[in-house]
C-alpha cells in the first residue's frame, strides 16, 4: 500500500515536472503558432546552468539564475531569429527550432562534455522527505518526517521513503501553477495571453505590442522549462540525452491535453506522468493476465513475445500509445479548442 | 418543375448567435439569383451551408432532388455545385494552367489517378483551353496564382469554380474590391461563361445586381425578406425600409 | 500548344524528363570507372540509397506539404522486412531472389504506410507531424522491445552472397552491388518524377497549397494525403531493403529519431520546392555522413547552423539558390553585377572561414588540450592555448563580414538600377 502511495506521489511529481516543461510550450503554441521543437534543449540548459552556477554559488542562486538567464538567451532567440521566419510560415518556424535544438545539443556536448555531469541536489534536499511505514496491506499506515531510524524499518515493516527532491519538485511545480494562474486571470498580460490561446489573430488585430508580447512569452516559456531544467537535472540525471527523453514526452503531453490548452495540458501531465511511473513498477505482462483469468490458449500465450512483455518493459511506449490513439479519437485531445 | 436547389427551414447556430433564422429558398433551373442584404445578414454563412463548409444546425437543404444538408463539400460538389469565394481562394505555388487544370479533373472523370500522364489527358486540356481563353488568361498560363494582379486572380477563382461545368454555381461576391470599369468587364464575362446554368451570387452592387439577376433573394438578419423579380422588390415596402435609397439610386445609375 | 512543357515557372516540369534521365543513367553508368576504388563505389552506392530516401520524403514534404518527424519508421521497417527476407533465402522454402530484396522492402514499407498513414493522413499541419512524431518514437521504443524481429542491440545481419549466381552475378564485390543499387535508382528516381506528372501528382500539390479548396472542387483532401504516403512509403521501403543489401546489416537506428532528423535536415537542405533537390541533400547527406565526419569534430555543429541559416535566408534550399544564380546570370545586363557577386561571395568565404577556424580551435581546446596536441587545420599546426590564432581566426572573420557589407550594399545599389526581374517560381 505504502509502495502504491510513494508510486503515485512519485508519478505525480513526474507529472508536475512535466506540466512544468508543457505549461510553457502550450503557452508559446498558443501565442505565436509555433510548436517550439527546441523545448526540451531550453529545459537542458537549465540544467547544465544550474550545474554549473550551483558550483559556484550554491543552489537557490542557481535556481533563480539560470532560469532567468536561459529566459533571456530564449528571448534573444525569439527576437533575432524566429521572428525574422515568422514571414515564411508555420513550417520554417518550426524548422528553425528543430536546426536550434541540433545545435544547443552540440554546444552542450562541446562545454560539458558528453557524458553525465555530477548535478546532486544541494544536502538540505538530500535524503527522504518522508517517510511511510507499514506492516503489510492490512495493518496501520504511518508516516514519520525524514527518514525512519533502523529499528522501525525491520522486521516485517515496509519503510517507503519519499526524496525531498521529488517533493520539493512538486512544490515548485505547485507554485509555479498557482502563479500562472493568477497571472493569467489576474492580469492585463494575462487577459491578453487568455484570448490568444483560443484567437490569435484577433488579439494581434486589436493592437497590442505583440512583438514585445512573443518576446515575454518565449522568454518566460524558455525560463519556465530551465527551471525544470535546474530541479529535473539535480533529482535525475544532467546528460546530453536528457532534452531528446523529456522532449518528445511533452510533446506528446501537449497533444494528448489539447493543444492550446494550459488546463488540458496540467491534466495530461498528470496522467502520463502517472501512468508510466507507476508502469515501469508494474511486473505483469498480458501473458500473466491470461494465465490468472484461466483463457483458453495458455501455451501461446505463455512464449508469444507481446504477449510475454511486461508492463514495466512497455513503459517507455506507453505514452505514445495514448498520442496515437487519442489522436484517432478525438484529435482535439482532452480540451483542446484548435486542432494546430 | 422541382426546383434545381432548395432550402426548407435552414437555421444556423454559432454558439449563442444565430446567424440564419429559418430560410426556406427555392431555385429553378436555369435561373439567376441574386443574394442581396446588409453587412452581417448572413449571406457568405448562407453559402457555405449550402456549399457544405459548415452543415445547418436544422433544416433540409436539396440539390436535384437529392438531400446535401450535412455532406462534406467534395460530396457536395460531385452532386453537381461548384462555389467561388470572397476571399480568393486559389492554389498559390501552381501556375493559373494548373489551378484551372486541377478544378476540372473530378467532373471528367480522372478521379485520384497516379497511373495516367496530365500531358495525355487531351480532355482535360482542352477543357483548362477553353477556360483559359474565355477567361482572358491565356498569356498568363505559366504564370503563378501568387503573382497575378487582383482582377486577374479573381478571374481565376471564376474559372476554379467554372472548371466543373457544374449545374448549379454559388458566387460569393466575385467583383468584390474591383473598379468601375473592372466590374462591368467581369460581370460581361460571367454572364457569358454561365449561360444556361443556375445561378446564385451574392453581390453588393445595385447595378451589377439589377444587369444581371432573375430573381433577387433579400436576406435580413437571417432571415429571407423578399424573393421576387427585381421589379417587385425594388416595389417591397420592406425592403425599401430595410435598404433606404440604395435601390432607388441604382435605379437612377440603371435608367 | 503542348502544356506538357511550360517553362519557367513550375518547377517540377522543369525539362523535359527524360533529357534528365539519360543524362543520370549515363552519369551513373561512367561513374564506377571515375570512381574505382570500393570506398568510392560504397559511398556512391550509398547516394543512390539515399537519394531514393530522400526522394520519397519530399513527396510528403515539398509536394505535400506534410512535415513528418518519422520518415525514418518506413525506410527502416522496410529494411527490416527486406532483411528477414534474406535471411530467410537462405534456408529452404521459399526464396526471394537476391536482386529483388529491395521490392521486398518496398512492399512492406507500403504495406505499413498504408496501415500508419490512415491515422497520419486523416489530420493536417502541426497535428500531422506530431503524429509521426509520436509514430517514430513509438516504433523506435518498441524496436528495443521486441528482440525478435529486431534483433535486439545488435540488430539483424544478412548474406546477400547466396542463392544461385545468375551470370555470375553473386554481388560478392561492390561493383555489382552498385550497379544493382543504380539500376534501382535510376528506375526509382524515374518513377517518383513521373508521379508529379500524374493528376496525384497535381491533387497533391494542390492539398499542400490549399486543401480547402481542393474540397470544394470534388476531392477530399485526406485521400489524396493518405495516397501519397502510400507512394512514398513504397519507396522510403525499397531504398530501405537497397540499404539492407549494401551494408548487410540492419540495428533499430534505421527506424531512428536522428535518421528521420537527417532526412528531414538533408531534404530541406537540398531544396523542398524542386524535384532535383531531394538529390543535392542526399549527396550533402552522404558526403557530410562518410567525409565531413572525418575532417573535422564539429561537422553537426556545422550542419545546425547551415540549417539556421538556410531557414532564415534560403528556405528554398541549394536548389532554390541555384536556380537564383541561373535567373541573374541569364539577365541582359548581369556582368555589371559579376564583380558584386565575387566580391560578396569571396567575403562570405573568408568569414566563413574565420569562423570555421574558431570553431575548430574550441572544438580542439576543449576536447584535446589535456592532451596538448596542437589543432592541425589547413596544413598548419596551431596552439589553442596561445591567444594568436585565436586572433587570428577573429580577424579573418571581421574582414569577411566587412567584406560582405560593403559589397553585398553595392550589389543592392545595382540590382536596383536594373530592370525588375520577371516575376517567376518562388523558392
Amino acid at each position: 500500500m505504502e509502495f502504491f502511495l510513494i508510486s503515485l506521489l512519485n508519478g505525480v511529481s513526474y507529472g508536475l515536472l512535466l506540466f512544468m516543461l508543457s505549461a510553457g510550450l502550450t503557452l508559446i503554441f498558443s501565442m505565436m503558432g509555433v510548436l517550439n521543437f527546441a523545448h526540451a534543449s531550453f529545459y537542458m540548459l537549465g540544467a547544465y546552468w544550474g550545474y554549473t552556477l550551483s558550483a559556484l554559488w550554491g543552489f537557490v542562486p542557481a535556481l533563480i539564475l539560470a532560469p532567468l538567464g536561459v529566459g533571456l538567451l530564449g528571448a534573444g532567440f525569439e527576437k533575432w531569429f524566429l521572428r525574422r521566419v515568422h514571414a515564411h510560415g508555420h513550417v520554417p518556424e518550426l524548422l528553425i527550432t528543430f536546426g536550434l535544438a541540433y545545435v544547443v545539443l552540440e554546444v552542450v556536448q562541446l562545454l560539458w562534455g558528453r557524458s553525465a555531469v555530477p548535478f546532486a541536489p544541494p544536502a538540505w534536499l538530500q535524503g527522504p522527505a518522508f517517510t511511510l511505514i507499514g506492516g503489510g496491506p492490512f495493518t496501520d499506515l504511518h508516516w514519520v518526517w525524514g527518514a525512519a531510524s533502523e529499528a522501525a524499518c525491520q522486521g516485517t515493516a515496509l519503510c517507503s521513503p519519499f526524496p525531498a527532491t521529488r517533493a520539493f519538485m512538486m512544490g515548485v511545480a505547485l507554485v509555479m501553477v498557482i502563479s500562472l494562474w493568477a497571472l493569467i486571470t489576474h492580469t492585463r498580460v494575462g487577459l491578453v495571453i487568455q484570448a490568444a490561446l483560443t484567437h490569435p489573430q484577433a488579439v494581434q488585430t486589436l493592437g497590442h505590442n505583440v512583438p514585445r508580447v512573443f518576446m515575454l512569452v518565449f522568454g518566460v516559456g524558455t525560463g519556465l522549462a530551465a527551471l525544470a531544467g535546474v530541479i529535473g537535472g539535480s533529482t535525475f540525471v544532467t546528460e546530453p540525452s536528457m532534452a531528446a527523453t523529456v522532449g518528445s514526452v511533452t510533446f506528446v503531453v501537449i497533444v494528448v491535453g489539447g493543444l492550446g490548452s494550459l488546463a488540458g495540458a496540467f491534466g495530461a501531465s498528470l496522467l502520463i506522468g502517472t501512468v508510466q511511473t507507476m508502469a515501469v513498477a508494474i511486473d505483469l505482462s498480458l501473458s500473466d493476465l491470461w494465465l490468472a483469468l484461466g483463457l483458453p490458449g495458455q501455451a501461446s500465450a505463455a512464449t508469444s513475445p507481446w504477449m510475454k512483455l511486461t508492463l514495466s518493459q512497455a513503459a517507455p511506449i506507453l505514452p505514445y500509445l495514448f498520442l496515437v490513439l487519442m489522436l484517432m479519437v478525438r484529435p482535439r485531445g482532452l480540451m483542446g479548442t484548435r486542432e494546430g | 418543375m422541382t426546383p434545381v436547389l432548395r432550402l426548407q427551414g435552414v437555421h444556423k447556430r454559432f454558439g449563442n448567435t444565430e446567424v440564419i433564422q429559418g430560410v426556406d429558398l427555392d431555385v429553378m433551373r436555369g435561373e439567376r439569383v441574386a443574394i442581396i442584404g446588409p453587412n452581417g445578414a448572413g449571406k457568405s454563412t448562407l453559402f457555405n451551408l449550402i456549399s457544405g463548409r459548415f452543415a445547418p444546425s436544422q433544416g433540409r437543404i436539396e440539390l436535384l432532388g437529392q438531400r446535401i444538408d450535412g455532406l462534406p463539400p467534395h460530396a457536395i460538389h460531385r452532386l453537381g455545385l461548384a462555389r467561388s469565394f470572397q476571399i480568393t481562394h486559389l492554389f498559390n505555388g501552381m501556375t493559373v494552367y494548373e489551378n484551372l487544370r486541377c478544378s476540372v479533373l473530378w467532373s471528367l472523370g480522372h478521379g485520384y489517378s497516379c497511373w495516367k500522364f496530365l500531358s495525355s489527358m487531351k480532355d482535360a486540356n482542352d477543357r483548362t483551353e477553353a477556360l483559359l481563353n474565355q477567361l482572358g488568361l491565356g498569356h498568363k498560363r505559366h504564370e503563378l496564382a501568387m503573382n497575378l494582379s487582383y482582377a486577374e486572380q479573381r478571374a481565376l477563382e471564376l474559372g476554379v469554380t467554372l472548371g466543373s461545368h457544374s449545374e448549379v454555381l454559388l458566387l460569393d461576391e466575385p467583383t468584390a474590391g474591383m473598379s468601375r470599369s473592372e466590374t462591368r468587364h467581369f460581370i460581361q464575362l460571367i454572364a457569358q461563361i454561365t449561360q444556361g446554368k443556375t445561378l446564385l451570387m451574392v453581390e453588393h452592387d445595385m447595378g451589377v445586381v439589377f444587369e444581371l439577376a432573375d430573381k433577387i433573394a433579400v436576406l435580413v438578419h437571417g432571415q429571407v425578406m423578399a424573393f421576387d423579380t427585381p421589379s417587385q422588390v425594388r416595389e417591397n415596402q420592406q425592403v425599401q425600409a430595410a435598404y433606404l435609397g440604395a435601390l432607388a439610386a441604382a435605379e437612377g445609375k440603371h435608367a | 500548344m503542348n502544356p506538357a512543357k511550360p517553362l519557367r515557372a513550375d518547377p517540377f516540369a522543369v525539362h523535359p524528363a527524360w533529357r534528365w534521365m539519360f543524362l543520370l543513367a549515363a552519369f551513373m553508368l561512367l561513374a564506377p570507372w571515375v570512381f574505382r576504388s570500393p570506398f568510392a563505389q560504397a559511398v556512391l552506392t550509398q547516394i543512390g540509397i539515399a537519394m531514393v530516401a530522400c526522394l520519397s520524403y519530399n513527396i510528403l514534404l515539398g509536394q505535400g506539404g506534410m512535415l513528418s518527424f518519422g520518415h525514418a519508421v518506413y525506410t527502416g521497417l522496410g529494411a527490416y522486412m527486406a532483411m528477414h527476407a534474406l535471411q530467410s533465402a537462405g534456408s529452404a522454402g521459399w526464396s526471394v531472389p537476391v536482386s529483388l530484396i529491395p521490392l521486398v522492402g518496398g512492399v512492406c514499407g507500403m504495406g505499413f504506410a498504408v496501415v500508419l498513414g490512415y491515422v497520419t493522413t486523416r489530420r493536417s499541419g502541426t497535428t500531422l507531424a506530431m503524429i509521426t512524431l509520436g509514430m517514430a518514437e513509438l516504433v523506435f521504443a518498441m524496436s528495443l522491445m521486441f528482440t525478435d524481429f529486431f534483433g535486439g542491440e545488435a540488430g539483424l545481419s544478412g548474406n546477400r552472397v547466396q542463392g544461385r549466381a545468375l551470370w555470375g552475378i553473386d554481388f560478392k564485390s561492390q561493383t555489382q552491388v552498385y550497379a544493382l543499387i543504380a539500376i534501382y535508382t535510376w528506375v526509382c528516381v524515374g518513377l517518383m518524377y513521373a508521379f508529379t506528372q500524374t493528376p496525384l501528382g497535381r491533387l497533391l500539390n494542390a492539398v499542400r497549397d490549399n486543401a480547402e479548396r481542393l474540397s470544394f472542387i470534388g476531392y477530399q483532401p485526406q485521400r489524396v494525403r493518405y495516397l501519397a504516403f502510400i507512394i512514398s512509403g513504397f519507396f522510403a521501403g525499397v531504398s530501405g531493403g537497397m540499404a539492407v543489401l549494401h551494408f548487410e546489416i540492419v540495428t533499430a537506428e534505421v527506424v531512428g529519431a536522428a535518421r528521420s532528423g537527417a532526412y528531414l535536415l538533408f531534404t530541406f537542405l537540398g531544396g523542398s520546392s524542386y524535384f532535383a533537390g531531394p538529390i543535392l541533400g542526399a549527396v550533402g547527406m552522404v558526403l557530410s555522413a562518410v567525409l565531413l565526419s572525418e575532417w573535422t569534430a564539429a561537422w553537426l555543429l556545422y550542419l545546425g547552423v547551415l540549417f539556421v541559416a538556410m531557414v532564415m535566408y534560403a528556405p528554398g534550399g541549394l536548389a532554390s539558390m541555384g536556380v537564383w544564380h541561373l535567373r541573374w546570370i541569364m539577365q541582359p545586363a548581369a556582368s555589371r553585377l559579376w564583380t558584386w557577386y565575387l566580391g560578396c561571395f569571396i567575403s562570405a568565404a573568408v568569414a566563413a572561414l574565420g569562423a570555421a577556424s574558431a570553431i575548430e580551435l574550441f572544438y580542439h581546446h576543449q576536447l584535446q588540450s589535456s592532451v596538448g596536441t596542437p589543432l592541425r587545420w589547413l596544413g598548419q599546426s596551431w596552439a589553442t592555448d596561445q591567444p594568436m590564432p585565436w586572433a587570428l581566426a577573429a580577424l579573418i572573420l571581421l574582414l569577411g563580414l566587412a567584406g560582405w557589407r560593403f559589397f553585398k550594399r553595392q550589389w543592392d545599389k545595382t540590382w536596383e538600377t536594373m530592370a525588375p526581374p520577371r516575376s517567376g517560381a518562388a523558392p
